[in-house]
C-alpha cells in the first residue's frame, strides 16, 4: 500500500518560513495519541472526501468507503511523512491514490457503463450552467476519470493533482517528493495524453469539444 | 505542446490553476490568454479543470460523515460496502455449494436406482447379445449443469472478427451484440494499437448497425485508424463521407480529411479543407494547425 510514499532523497524546494498549522497535530497523531488522531482525521476529512468525490464521482456509492480507506491509509503513512509538503497536501495525495485504486478495482464493473452513468449525476447539482452545459461538463469529467485509469500511475497522479484538485506544479512536486522539472515533464506527457485521448477517442472527444 | 509562458510569470499550467482561482494579475492574465490561444493542449486541460471546479464536492452533512468515518477508522471497523460485498460473496458460495451438493445427490440417487435392477439382471444380460436399445449409455437422472461439448449453442448475432495482425481477439467478439458495445470494442482495439482489429470492428459496426448513432460517428474513428495505418486514400473517403453528411464531429472530420489529403499530396484540396475548417469553426482547437498548414501551402487564412 502507498508504495509511492517514499519520501527520502528529495530535491523539492523547501519553504522553512511557511508554517504548517497541522504539523504539530500530525506529529502527535504519529506518536499514537488517539485524540490527536481523531482531531487530525476530522480536520483533514473534508479534503479527503473532496479528493474521493473528485476521482470517483460525487454520487458514487463508494465515496464513503473511499473516505474511510483514505483515513486508514493516512494513519499508516504518517510515520513516513517528513514534511516536504503540507500535511493537507500529503493527505490529499493519499486520498487520490486510494480513490484511484478503488476505481481500478471496480473497473471491470464500470468499463461497460456508459459515460454519464449514475456516479456523475451527483456532479450536476447546484451549478450556474445550463442543463446542456452541465451535462457536457459531467461527461468531460467522466472522460477524464476514465483516462486516469488508462495512464501510467505516475502520470495519472500528477494529472489528478493538477487538474482535479488544482495543485500548482510546486505543490505537486512537494506532495510527490520529486523535483519540479520531473513534475513538469510528467504533467506535459499527461496533458498530451489527455489531448490525444480527446482527439483519438470519439466518445471522449465528443464531450470534450463542447466549447471548442 | 507549445510553451508560451513568460519565465517571470511562471508555468502556463500554474497560470491555469490561478486563473481557476481567480487570482491572476492583469499582466499574468495577458500572458495566460496568449498561452491559452497558442496551446490547444493547455486549453483542453484548463477546460476540464474548470469542469472539476464546478462540481459540488462539499455537501451538507459532510461534517457528520467525516466524524462517523473517523470513529469507524479508529475503531478498526471495515468499510461498509466491503463488508456487504463479503456477505454477498459468502451467500453466493453457499448457494453454489448447495446446488452442487443437490446435483451430486440427485445424480447418485439416479445411478443407484438404476443400479439395483441392473445388478439383479446382470447374469441374464451377460447371457444375451446386446441389442441397439440396450447398448445406449446410462443417462443420469438429473440433466447436466452445462450443455455437453459440441452441442448446438444459441446463434450469435454476428460472426467473430479476427485481427489483421493475426492476434487473437482480446475479448469474445460474440459478446458484442449491439452498436454501443461494438463501438467501445473498436475504440479499445484502437487504443491498444490493434488497428487491424479496430478497422474491422468499425466496418462491422457500419454494416451491421447502419442507422445507429455509433455507426454515424464511426467514419471519423475509422478514418483516424486508417490514417494511422497509412491508408490515407481510404481515410480521406471516410472523413469526406462524414463531412458530407454533417454531424457533431464535423470539425474533427475536416481535420482528418485535410491530414489525409496532405499525406496524399493533394495540396489544393488540402488547402480548401483547412480554409473550410477555419470558416466553419473559427475558434477551433485546430485553428493553429490549420493556419500553419495554410501558411506552408502559401494560402490565405479565410477569417
Amino acid at each position: 500500500m502507498l508504495r509511492v510514499l517514499r519520501l527520502g532523497a528529495t530535491k523539492v524546494e523547501r519553504h522553512p518560513d511557511r508554517v504548517d498549522p497541522l504539523r504539530g497535530l500530525a506529529n502527535l497523531a504519529t506518536s499514537g495519541d488517539a485524540r490527536a488522531q481523531r482531531t487530525l482525521l476530522i480536520e483533514l476529512g473534508p479534503s479527503l472526501l473532496r479528493s474521493g468525490r473528485a476521482i470517483l464521482g460525487a454520487a458514487n456509492p463508494e465515496v464513503e468507503d473511499a473516505l474511510q480507506e483514505s483515513m486508514t491509509a493516512l494513519l499508516a503513512a504518517l510515520p513516513g511523512f517528513r514534511g516536504e509538503c503540507t500535511v493537507r497536501h500529503f493527505a490529499s495525495r493519499v486520498a487520490i491514490q486510494t480513490a484511484l485504486r478503488m476505481r481500478r478495482r471496480t473497473r471491470l464493473r464500470t468499463r461497460y457503463v456508459a459515460v454519464g452513468a449514475d456516479d456523475e449525476l451527483g456532479d450536476i447539482a447546484s451549478l450556474d450552467l445550463s442543463p446542456a452545459e452541465q451535462s457536457e461538463a459531467a461527461r468531460r469529467r467522466a472522460a477524464l476519470r476514465e483516462l486516469l485509469l488508462e495512464l501510467p500511475e505516475i502520470h495519472s497522479e500528477v494529472l489528478a493533482m493538477h487538474i482535479v484538485l488544482g495543485f500548482t506544479i510546486e505543490e505537486t512536486a512537494a506532495a510527490l517528493s520529486v523535483p519540479l522539472n520531473t513534475v513538469r515533464s510528467r504533467l506535459r506527457r499527461a496533458l498530451s495524453s489527455l489531448r490525444e485521448s480527446v482527439q483519438g477517442d470519439l466518445s471522449a472527444l465528443e464531450v470534450l469539444r463542447a466549447k471548442a | 505542446m507549445t510553451r508560451a509562458s513568460a519565465p517571470d510569470l511562471g508555468d502556463p499550467e500554474d497560470l491555469s490553476v490561478r486563473a481557476r482561482q481567480g487570482s491572476l494579475s492583469e499582466a499574468e492574465r495577458l500572458v495566460w490568454e496568449r498561452a491559452l490561444a497558442a496551446d490547444p493542449t493547455l486549453s483542453v486541460a484548463h477546460q476540464v479543470g474548470v469542469d472539476f471546479d464546478h462540481v459540488g464536492l462539499v455537501q451538507s452533512g459532510d461534517d457528520q460523515l467525516v466524524a462517523r468515518m473517523a470513529d469507524r477508522t479508529l475503531n478498526g471497523e471495515c468499510p461498509r460496502r466491503r463488508v456487504a460485498s463479503a456477505r454477498r460473496r459468502l451467500v453466493f458460495v453457499l448457494a453454489a455449494a448447495l446446488t452442487v451438493a443437490g446435483t451430486a445427490t440427485a445424480w447418485h440417487g439416479g445411478v443407484l436406482r438404476r443400479s439395483a435392477p441392473a445388478l439383479a439382471s446382470d447374469a441374464a444380460r451377460a447371457a444375451q447379445p446386446l441389442s441397439g436399445a440396450q447398448a445406449k449409455p446410462v443417462v443420469p437422472a438429473t440433466p447436466p449443469l452445462e450443455p455437453p461439448r459440441g452441442a448446438a449453442l444459441p446463434p450469435v448475432a454476428l460472426p467473430p472478427v479476427a485481427s489483421d495482425s493475426g492476434h487473437a481477439p482480446a475479448a469474445s467478439p460474440n459478446a458484442v451484440d449491439d452498436a454501443a458495445a461494438l463501438f467501445r470494442e473498436a475504440a479499445a482495439a484502437r487504443r491498444s494499437s490493434d488497428f487491424g482489429r479496430a478497422r474491422l470492428l468499425y466496418l462491422r459496426l457500419e454494416s451491421a448497425f447502419p442507422g445507429s448513432p455509433e455507426a454515424r460517428l464511426a467514419p471519423v474513428s475509422l478514418g483516424k485508424v486508417l490514417l494511422l495505418m497509412g491508408r490515407a486514400g481510404e481515410a480521406e473517403q471516410q472523413f469526406s463521407q462524414y463531412s458530407s453528411a454533417g454531424g457533431t464531429l464535423a470539425e474533427e472530420a475536416l481535420v482528418g480529411q485535410a491530414q489525409s489529403l496532405a499525406r496524399l499530396g493533394r495540396a489544393s484540396d488540402e488547402q480548401r479543407v483547412w480554409q473550410r475548417l477555419l470558416r466553419d469553426f473559427p475558434h477551433s482547437l485546430y485553428a493553429v494547425e490549420a493556419t500553419q498548414r495554410l501558411s506552408a501551402l502559401g494560402a490565405a487564412d479565410p477569417r
